[in-house]
């Protein structure tokens, strides 16, 4: 059966390249004693497909990794290793959370324990700064991850003052009919129409002060808080505070026209005749989703 | 979340941010206030190669199993970051925390090759530590060095508060309740220095003072008050069960040098082969059971999740267990889909068979260590392979469908000679010869490939050839020069190729490995005139090095091109690692006579090593055990080694 894998990317991890993020889940399924399928051939691997590689540097919580796993008994406990609770002095196992209700696996037992299994495994099995959010059966019509990318969501904080100017500039963009842009490959410069692209450009200004930055994770279980699943559909979020503005940024991506967020943040500031010295002050991605904008979680 | 010691545009812009960040699987995070000392257990490298370690990774698990004890890592900055580091005056900091070192109560620094001397400096010098230890206070931290360089830690004896001689497992603990004691006393940094030194397998540098000759030589090396031991013993795990192993390794992110389980199978090394340093001073051989091996071995699988397993020893076939061991790993690896990497096994039926289910024969390759080109000189330097043993071992593999040959050799080994240079192509060539005779046309598949390659030889402290000179750099290279023309020359050639190592380095390595403190200066110069990352071809730039030379007015040469009197006083004397001086000056003199000297299996040869009284050593073992060891012994002379390294880098466990 293949899975379908949230996870994000914190701290450290954001500056872990894409492949490096690649091997380490290969570890972490083995760690966790998920019986894997392999490819056939001389040096077989784990059948494993990763929805899009994240820029360095930025943080995530719409990863999605897809992978074939072989049938498990789900009654057996995983192996004692794994399932003691980490003394206070080790940060590599994870403490396993409790369970919550997740929007995925519908197709009730024995899918959905075989999904709770497997969840909790990853998360005694990763790290803190590589949480797991939620698994899921894939149906079998269903495409993999990295065809299925159509959008990404992005929130850029960045400082208060641009607001202003960027939530004009980003106006202005919005407006026009087409917006063709210069992209220099290695061998050529192609041009390319960036308007088409932009599925949401907002800019949302701090509002009176002490309100907490998205994500408004409860203190104690940060990383799996169950908010994080739902993300796809909750409205904006809350403004945010201590002189910082953000901006939400929904991009085309994948495979056919993909576009980092960086480059619209250079578009606005082009745009709002700001110097390009200006860089956001920390970038999320938030949710991968579809050509038709339903999150990559919940197809 | 953990916070990071470099801003986000510092990690956006160097190369292989996470070098710096730490975080991976398997570290350890403590409350920093609930340590009484904290240790940086410092790789002076670059992340990628510090983090295949094994020794570092034994005692990472070691120490943080003391509640009172937080270890944490670091290593090199690469010159992108030291840069950056050097103009915004941040200080070099441990991956797990990101806090600077310089707060840290100790700065354990292991040295595994002679080539990082310089970023041992860079790493004192970017955490805000004096360069040298007598300018260093209360508010610095205790610097220690360990690993295979302390068997002549003079030449950098002027940066180290501390020197660990020997097996890392044995004396830490008692190191570090000394430690803790004496700072809750509040005791004063020479006091604890003092103190250490009353340890077994420390030593403290700046208790003791060389005296010199007119001609440069040791005239004398004596501890400064009477306390302060004559000299200092290397310490040793006598039964290797007993020590813990690290099941739960850190495993990063960044794909590392070694990106793999590393099992250590047992320590030292029966052979004598009489320019191995690590065959001298890792005596006697000590085993871990095939029982807890196995059980380590699945731990360590499951809690790092590795695809990939190796064996770590200076000769793999010794194991006394080995094929119940290697029978084992095939059938768990098998079920984990896990591959199994052999080292530095010799060549029979069973290896062959083995290495056949556990590697694609297309691609794998079937290494000699063969060291030398004729019997005369691997007699000379007691290397139990024969040319019989080589072209057996060959013949076996090419029925076997391996066309891919590897040849290690050395240039510029004791009384070396043309023959000796030629006769390295020629057995080159009968092993391409006979490939096409064992081998019919139709059978082929794909045609041979030789691959030589030759270091230069690099006389170490503590080895028989202590005593012996090397050569000026251009007569190395034309000896290399003359091999290759020779290689030219065969009538395979055009299978053959050959490489030869940088010869610049090689003279450089026998001035560390055998200098004196007069070393300490230069190092220093060079540091300061820019060298850094020695060991990378690219960053190496010999003629800084020859500046520092002139500037502090040391001679290499001193070092290098003298052939030492049975007399001389050495610089590392004063370290008793077991074995005498009086069975090296011996296997010096059967070494100019060509003979060989068998090894502790077939024969005890006195070398002093039973003095341990540990270890599969022919002094100590009760006869039972020794009787069934001494036939197993008899039975097989090494033929070779196959796919891997030679006897270099496994073994010792060190900071």
């Amino acid at each position: 059966m293949i899975i379908r894998v949230r996870f994000g990317k914190e701290g450290a991890l954001r500056f872990i390249g894409h492949l490096d993020v690649l091997r380490t889940f290969q570890k972490i399924f083995r760690r966790a004693e998920i019986p894997m399928v392999y490819s056939q051939g001389y040096s077989p691997h784990p059948i494993m497909s990763f929805a899009l590689p994240l820029g360095l540097g930025l943080s995530s919580e719409g990863e999605y990794l897809d992978a074939e796993i072989e049938e498990m008994a789900v009654q057996s406990p995983p192996p004692a290793s794994l399932c003691e609770a980490p003394s206070p002095a080790s940060g590599g196992g994870q403490a396993v959370v409790d369970e919550v209700a997740f929007p995925f696996g519908e197709g009730g037992p024995p899918t959905q324990s075989v999904v709770d299994e497997v969840l909790k495994r990853l998360r005694a099995a990763t790290s803190p700064e590589l949480p797991v959010y939620a698994v899921r059966v894939l149906s079998e019509k269903a495409g993999n991850a990295m065809a299925s990318v159509g959008r990404a969501r992005y929130r850029l904080t960045f400082r208060e003052d641009l607001a202003k100017p960027l939530a004009a500039a980003a106006d202005r963009l919005l407006a026009e009919k087409q917006h063709i842009i210069e992209k220099k490959t290695k061998t050529q410069t192609v041009s390319f129409d960036l308007r088409p692209c932009l599925y949401e450009v907002t800019v949302i200004r701090a509002e009176g002060s002490g309100e907490e930055p998205h994500p408004p994770a409860s203190q104690d279980d940060p990383l799996f808080a169950p908010h994080c699943l739902r993300i796809a559909q909750a409205p904006p979020p809350a403004f945010p505070g201590g002189g910082e503005a953000v901006l939400l940024l929904v991009l085309s991506a994948g495979s056919k026209a993909n576009v980092k967020p960086e480059l619209v943040w250079e578009e606005l500031l082009k745009t709002a005749g700001l110097p390009a010295e200006e860089k956001p002050l920390a970038i999320r991605r938030l949710d991968l989703m579809t050509e038709d904008g339903s999150s990559l979680g919940e197809v | 979340m953990r916070n990071l010691a470099l801003s986000e545009d510092i990690l956006n812009t160097v190369e292989k941010p996470a070098r710096y960040v730490g975080g991976e699987l398997n570290t350890v995070m403590k409350d920093p206030s609930a340590a009484d000392l904290r240790f940086a257990f410092c790789f002076p490298d670059v992340y990628e190669i510090g983090m295949g370690n094994i020794g570092l990774q034994i005692l990472y698990d070691q120490f943080n199993k003391r509640q009172d004890v937080w270890c944490e890592r670091v290593y090199s900055p690469w010159p992108d970051l030291d840069k950056v580091m050097r103009e915004k005056k941040i200080p070099l900091f441990a991956l797990e925390s990101q806090d600077p070192i310089r707060d840290f109560d100790f700065l354990g620094i292991t040295l595994q090759y002679e080539m990082c001397y310089s970023n041992v400096l860079q790493v004192l010098d970017l955490s805000g530590i004096p360069l040298l230890a007598k300018d260093r206070t209360a508010a610095d931290p205790i610097v220690i060095g360990g690993g295979p360089c302390t068997y002549n830690p003079e030449p950098i004896a002027d940066f180290f508060d501390l020197f660990y001689i020997g097996e890392g497992e044995v004396v830490y603990d008692q190191l570090f309740d000394l430690y803790i004691r004496m700072k809750k006393a509040g005791a004063a940094r020479q006091d604890f220095l003092r103190a250490a030194a009353g340890i077994e397998g420390i030593y403290v540098p700046s208790l003791y003072e060389p005296l010199y000759r007119e001609d440069g030589t040791l005239a004398d090396f004596r501890p400064l008050f009477e306390d302060v031991p004559k000299k200092v013993k290397r310490v040793i795990v006598k039964e290797m069960d007993r020590v813990a192993y690290p099941v739960s390794p850190i495993v990063p992110y960044l794909r590392p040098f070694q990106d793999r389980v590393t099992l250590e199978i047992m320590r030292g090394c029966i052979r004598g082969c009489r320019f191995c340093q690590a065959g001298m001073v890792y005596r006697p051989v000590r085993e871990r059971s095939v029982e807890s091996l196995k059980k380590i071995a699945v731990e360590a699988l499951k809690a790092s999740g590795y695809d990939e397993i190796s064996l770590s020893s200076l000769s793999s076939s010794d194991y006394s267990e080995l094929k119940e061991l290697v029978t084992y790993l095939m059938d768990e690896c098998a079920a984990r889909h896990v591959n199994i990497s052999l080292p530095s096994l010799r060549i029979d039926n069973f290896s062959l068979d083995v290495m056949s289910k556990v590697q694609d024969i297309k691609k794998s390759s079937l290494t000699f260590a063969a060291e030398a080109g004729t019997q005369r000189l691997r007699n000379v330097i007691n290397k139990g392979i024969t040319e019989e043993d080589i072209l057996r071992g060959s013949a076996a593999a090419f029925h076997g469908g391996w066309t891919k040959v590897k040849f290690y050799f050395m240039l510029g080994l004791p009384t070396e000679t043309e023959e000796d240079r030629k006769g390295i192509a020629e057995l080159c060539e009968r092993v391409a010869e006979l490939f096409y005779a064992e081998i019919p046309k139709e059978e082929r598949r794909g045609k041979i490939q030789i691959t030589a390659s030759s270091s230069f030889f690099v006389p170490k402290p503590f080895t028989p050839f202590e005593w012996a000179k090397m050569e000026k750099k251009e007569e190395y290279l034309a000896r290399a020069h003359f091999v290759k023309d020779n290689f030219r020359a065969q009538k395979n050639g055009r299978v053959m190729h050959y490489e030869y190592h940088d010869a610049d380095v090689t003279v450089l390595e026998g001035v560390f490995a055998r200098g004196d403190r007069k070393i300490g200066a230069v190092i220093r110069r060079a540091y300061e005139l820019g060298c850094l990352f020695d060991a990378w071809s690219e960053q190496f730039d010999d003629a800084k090095w020859q500046q520092a030379f002139q500037d502090c007015g040391v001679d290499p040469d001193f070092y290098t091109l003298r052939e030492r009197s049975a007399e001389e006083l050495f610089p590392w004397d004063f370290i008793d690692i077991g074995v005498s001086k009086r069975f090296l000056r011996r296997e010096w003199e059967r070494a100019m006579e060509g003979v060989v000297t068998p090894n502790c299996l077939e024969r005890c040869n006195g070398c002093g090593a039973g003095s341990y009284g540990c270890g599969i050593c022919p002094t100590n073992q009760n006869p039972l055990e020794q009787a069934a060891r001494g036939m197993r012994g008899a039975a097989g002379k090494p033929a070779g080694e196959a796919d891997g390294s030679t006897a270099a880098g496994a073994g010792e466990v060190t900071v």
